[in-house]
């Protein structure tokens, strides 16, 4: 048992919504997250790809609790949380944080900074005094790069990128071992992305914890995960090592998003060859019955339109696709 | 002739807290043809350019005096008309005629209560002498244009039957109806997931190979310019910084923010991991617009004369502009 053990290890997850509409409707469900499992290891970035509607924020929202899986299990430190409720819930939001897209929307605009930064203090009963709390609050300021006199002001005051220096600082405030980013860069015009990419990778440096992070921007992705897993209608469909999934993506879906990419390099741009996906993605309240890109794949056979593929190891990777089958 | 030519373009927007000055003494040329990106980030003033290019400014915005807009050969500065109504009544004959428009959410564009057809065809009807029955066979041919698979099936749906993708090419569609000399697209794609995004970016390249209409591309995605434009202009706090072709911008650039741009993008082929180079600090604030370089807060390599005093453009080549005083011996001696 030298091993490290894995922070977080998600198996077979599944989240569904019913979305049935009236009352003698025929019920409607949408598979939003159907059969995740990946594991996440300490101080590690594990990077979640796809384009919208693929389930990536349901994932990562049903991890810290906020959906109910419909099935599966979640371990966090050795223990399953999948149906943990009162106490045991509080304990478990105070080791996994999240941070928010949309950092307008992310904090109360009438609370202060330093309000905003106290409350999930508080909440967990961190500190026994005010003074140790507005203490802490001040050094957090400090690691994201913003002032302690901002304590007072209110979010309204501060812009985008300074907003989402405010939500890394709530997330912190609680010491997690975890936290899940919810793209939280896409918000931000380019020249504040890089800012804020560089906090979360040096705060991660200096304090230790593992991310999830969730985002459709696969060059960033790249640049800050470890592993990268792409996902697509609700299923995993390529995982492993990052430059190992950027430099030779095996799914054929991986190969369409890769190829998708706009290159800033006019040279590269101009004469790279996109591999042609034709059409959109399926809705997932009616996914194909098999493989859920075999709608759209050029390499498709009558198997892949009749049958889920499990999946398969190639290297450090894991592939659910037909093509690697040994 | 230039198809469009921008000479001292100046907004101003009367607000509560004061006057923004949105657009600063922008200009630039366009040639028949050519596909120009225009980058830059939120607040840099490239949306409001355009609009007041396309003569779409909110009520409370106002263009200079001085500002000079000259398209296909016609002078359409609104202070060359006797009024007001005068000039909108101008810009509504040349808006979805000779001037396209694409924007960036299809489903504020698109009427949500209209079917396809209906909103396909009023721009033919509006511009053109075509019947309708011979406006709708356009539409027909427009939608095949743009890759909508069975138009005939689809002309008769509403918007909200068609995926985010699908509504960008009805978009598109209708900004091509009359065959525009000038298609101005604000950030066209950034709505549109990655695999959509690469299929209207490829339909926008054939069209700009298949017609002869310019187009203007609105964007901060560097990917987006760097596949689609033959010249990039940069703006920062309602100006133009550097103005060049692809190359020049990409491979030489001459102003420090446009360096900065580049350097804070990551690129994926890049394994190496360094971190990225951010530029500090935030856009200046357009209420107060600093009277130097707007870029001096921020700057590295700013010097004392960038505070006070306005860089003067420098040409590089015949294409290559930028205004940075780094490229004047001793601050140009100021």
């Amino acid at each position: 048992m030298s091993e490290v053990q894995p922070i977080l290890k998600v198996t077979d997850l599944k989240t569904y919504f019913d979305v049935t509409k009236g009352l003698f409707a025929p019920k409607q469900i949408v598979k939003a997250v159907d059969g995740i499992s990946f594991e996440v290891y300490p101080n590690e970035t594990f990077g979640l790809v796809g384009e919208s509607g693929c389930g990536k924020s349901t994932l990562g929202r049903t991890i810290v609790k906020l959906y109910e899986p419909a099935g599966g299990t979640i371990e966090f430190d050795g223990k399953d949380i999948s149906k943990i409720k009162g106490a045991e819930l509080k304990a478990f939001r105070k080791d996994v944080q999240m941070i928010f897209q949309d950092p307008y929307a992310s904090l109360n605009p009438r609370m202060t900074v330093g309000e905003i930064i106290k409350e999930p203090m508080i909440i967990h009963n961190i500190y026994n005094t005010d003074e140790e709390r507005e203490a802490r609050v001040v050094e957090l300021l400090k690691i994201v790069g913003l002032k302690p006199d901002h304590i007072r002001r209110y979010p309204a005051e501060f812009s985008g990128g300074q907003r989402q220096r405010i939500g890394i600082a709530r997330a912190l405030a609680v010491n997690p071992k975890f936290i899940v980013c919810d793209e939280p860069i896409s918000a931000l015009d380019v020249s504040i992305q890089a800012q804020v990419i560089n906090l979360l990778k040096n705060i991660q440096n200096e304090m230790g914890f593992s991310y999830l992070f969730i985002a459709h921007d696969l060059s960033m992705v790249k640049y800050i995960s470890d592993k990268i897993g792409v996902m697509y209608l609700g299923h995993m469909m390529e995982m492993g090592p990052s430059n190992d999934v950027y430099h030779r993506p095996l799914h054929p879906y991986t190969q369409a998003l890769l190829s998708a990419i706009p290159i800033p390099d006019p040279d590269v741009a101009k004469s790279k060859q996109r591999i042609v996906v034709e059409g959109e993605i399926p809705s997932p309240i009616n996914p194909p019955k098999g493989c859920p890109f075999s709608t759209r794949c050029q390499r498709a056979t009558e198997r892949c339109k009749n049958n889920m593929p499990d999946p398969c190891k190639v290297g450090d990777r894991l592939v659910w696709c037909f093509l690697y089958e040994k | 002739m230039a198809l469009l030519e921008v000479k001292n373009l100046v907004t101003n927007f009367t607000t509560d807290q004061g006057n923004v000055a949105a657009v600063r003494d922008v200009s630039f040329e366009l040639e028949q043809g050519e596909v120009l990106g225009i980058v830059g980030e939120s607040g840099s003033g490239k949306s409001q350019t355009m609009y007041s290019i396309i003569g779409l400014l909110a009520s409370n915005g106002k263009i200079g005096e001085q500002s000079n807009i000259i398209f296909d050969g016609q002078d359409i500065s609104p202070s060359k008309f006797s009024s007001h109504k005068e000039y909108t009544a101008m810009m509504r004959k040349i808006r979805g005629n000779s001037m396209g428009m694409i924007f960036q959410d299809p489903m504020t564009f698109l009427n949500p209560i209209l079917k396809i057809e209906e909103q396909l065809v009023e721009p033919i009807l509006e511009h053109t002498d075509l019947t309708r029955s011979q406006a709708k066979e356009r539409a027909l041919e427009l939608m095949r244009l743009v890759g909508i698979p069975s138009p005939e099936k689809r002309i008769t749906q509403y918007p909200f039957e068609f995926s985010g993708g699908m509504r960008q090419r009805i978009v598109i569609a209708i900004a091509l109806a009359c065959s525009p000399k000038l298609i101005i697209a604000d950030e066209p794609t950034t709505a549109l997931d990655v695999t959509i995004q690469a299929q209207v970016l490829e339909l926008i390249d054939n069209l700009r190979n298949t017609s002869d209409s310019a187009i203007i591309m609105i964007t901060h995605d560097l990917g987006v310019v760097a596949k689609l434009c033959d010249r990039i202009a940069i703006m920062y706090g309602g100006k133009i910084v550097e103005i060049g072709t692809d190359k020049e911008i990409f491979y030489d650039p001459k102003h420090p923010y446009t360096l900065g741009l580049l350097n804070c993008i990551s690129n994926p082929e890049d394994d190496s991991r360094k971190p990225l180079t951010p530029i500090a600090g935030s856009p200046p604030d357009l209420l107060n617009p600093p009277k130097g370089c707007p870029f001096v807060d921020r700057c590295e390599k700013a010097m004392k004369i960038c505070k006070d005093n306005a860089p003067e453009e420098k040409q590089f080549s015949p294409t290559h502009k930028c205004s940075c005083w780094l490229h004047y011996e001793r601050g140009g001696n100021k």
